[in-house]
This record gives structure tokens, sequence and C-alpha cells, in this order.
């Protein structure tokens, strides 16, 4: 009895710790957007 | 492929945020080739805080201007939604230019757009948590249909609805972005659901294999405790969460909100962020199955 209240103790744990640990399979490309003429870009809203 | 992106202008000075495009004519609304070359832009001289963009089915693109009451002078711009052709060409006006209001063809910093199948212009009224707090549909020809929504947390009421998007369904997602929360209507304002899970919501899309994608640019210790500020992916019909592109250098300490406030999808499957604090158009590539 005592070994289950660990176990589960410990999933529940380790689920609201995982809460928002989802995979991320996307990785960052750095300075796509930019302006030819010069121009510098300023703060981007809708895309 | 190409992605549209409101970009405002270079306002170094401090506290410009909000109203950029004042005493500028450059051009907001910007065209991107697929290496990220900005190749075309329009509507310089028209709008004072662009926002919200939407491009229709005949390629047609929807720009709104929510800038504060506070900050609009008197004039001809702010507190309205323009609808552009393709190559910049004016085609409609909704709202009193320079007058926030709560008419039936007024806005008060209207913050987002989007079209029905149908044509129905929907308008997300809008930016500022204290303003009308409603959505206003018209139809194709700019005719007042119908409103819903008042300043609240209850189901159909909002605090600040800060962008919109149509799902396949035709459910229309509502980022109401100060109750840390999207709602879910039907085209008629009938209320469906309302969803916590994606954090606190600035952008809403959804991509043409059933996926949602949201952009938390403002989750923090304060405003949404717990959350992380990012761009999360789950499943339109579900509401499940599969994925979480972070921030990176996000800290949870700062309420100025420093995450993509909007999030697009190209046909590729790359995510682009709008940042307004960090000033680009954010791509990711997806790297793994």
């Amino acid at each position: 009895m005592r070994f289950i209240v660990v176990l589960l103790s410990f999933v529940l744990s380790n689920l609201i710790l995982s809460g928002q640990t989802y995979p991320n399979p996307y990785r960052a490309v750095d300075t796509w957007s930019k302006f030819p003429d010069g121009r510098k870009m300023g703060a981007v809203g809708d895309v | 492929m190409h992605i549209w992106a409101v970009v405002r202008c270079d306002s170094a000075e401090p506290g410009r945020f909000g109203n950029e495009y004042l005493d500028s004519d450059l051009d907001p609304i910007v065209r991107f080739d697929a290496d990220g070359n900005a190749v075309e832009s329009f509507g310089g001289g028209m709008f004072i805080w662009p926002h919200g963009l939407f491009v229709d089915e005949e390629s047609n693109v929807w720009v709104t201007d929510a800038v504060n009451p506070a900050r609009t002078p008197e004039g001809s711009r702010g507190h309205q939604v323009i609808k552009f052709s393709s190559t910049g060409e004016e085609l409609m006006r909704l709202g009193i230019p320079g007058k926030a209001g709560k008419g039936d063809y007024q806005f008060n910093s209207p913050a987002d757009v989007v079209i029905g199948d149908n044509g129905n212009i929907f308008i997300a009224d809008g930016h500022n948590p204290d303003g009308n707090n409603r959505v206003m549909v018209y139809n194709k020809d700019g005719e007042f249909l119908r409103t819903w929504g008042q300043t609240g947390y209850a189901p159909g009421e909002f605090h600040a609805l800060h962008a919109m998007a149509i799902d396949k369904k035709g459910r229309l997602f509502i980022a109401d972005r100060f109750n840390n929360r999207l709602q879910i209507f039907d085209q008629d304002g009938t209320f469906i659901a309302q969803w916590t899970q994606f954090g606190r919501p600035s952008g809403v899309f959804f991509d043409d294999h059933g996926n949602i994608y949201v952009s938390d640019s403002e989750s923090d210790n304060v405003q949404n405790p717990g959350y992380e500020m990012g761009i999360r992916i789950g499943e339109a019909e579900t509401g499940w969460v599969n994925y979480f592109i972070m921030l990176p250098n996000g800290d949870p300490r700062s309420t100025r909100g420093n995450g993509a406030e909007f999030v697009t999808v190209d046909a590729a499957g790359n995510v682009y962020g709008g940042e307004p604090f960090s000033r680009k158009v954010q791509k990711y590539v997806r790297v793994r199955p």
C-alpha cells in the first residue's frame, strides 16, 4: 500500500511538472525578415 | 510563397510603441518573399497604429488601426478597418476616422479582422481592455448585421479582443487576451466553448491540416502565472496541445510582453511569429517529424 502511494505521488508530481513540457519540433531561423533598401524593421504586428 | 505582415516604422524613441506611424509615411503593409526579403509594400500615411491583418480568398488585404483613443489626434486616421487589393488599391473603409465610439459603424481600437466564407466581415472591437469589448459583423458590402459582447469575464464577454480566426468548421475563435482564454462562437455569436490550455492568447491561426496555432506573448508571473510565452500548436477539433515553441529568453518576471503577438504558417509548415518588441518576423522551421 505504501509503495502504491509513493508511486502515485511520483506520477502525479511529474504530471504537474510536465504540464507545459510539450515537444518542440521547430528551430528558429535567425534574421529572416529584412528590407533591401536599408529601411530598419520596426515592431511587427499581424502576419 | 509569400508572407504578408504589418511592420511599423522604426521609432526608437521611448514611449512611441502604440502610435509609431503618427508622423511617418512609410508603408506598414509589407509582403515578404520566401527568403524574407520585403518585395512589396503599401498603406503609407493611412494608419497611426496598424495592427491586425487578414488576406481573404481573393487575395485582398484587410488591416485594422488599433491606436488608443487617448493617442488619436483630430484627423483622418485611426479606429478604422481598410480593405486593399493585393496591389494596394483601397477598396473599402469601415469606421469613422479619428473618432472612437460605440455606434454600429464605429470602433474603439479595432484589433483584428477576419472574413467568413460568405464574405461577412468580423471585427474584433477591440484592443483596449476597457474599450468596447464586442464583435462587430458586416456583410460583404460593409452593411451592419449584428454585434455581441460586453466587458466582463463570463462566456460571451470580453476583456480585450486581440485576434480572431475561423476554423474549417466555421467556428470563430477569439483571443480574449486579458481573460487568458480563447472563446469559440458560431458565426451568429452563439457561445460554444472557452479554452485556457493555449495560455494567454494574442494570435490565432489554423492550417489546412486541422491544427491550431496560438501565440502567447504575455504569459508571465503577473498576467498568467504558471504559463510560459511562446507558440502552442494543437488540434483544432479537440483543443489538445501537441507542441510548444517556447520563446527563447522569455522572462516571466517581465510584464512587457516579448513574444510573438501573431502567428501564421506557410504551405510547407514553417511557422512565422510577428514579434513587436524584437522587431522581426521570426521564422521557425520544422526539424523533426
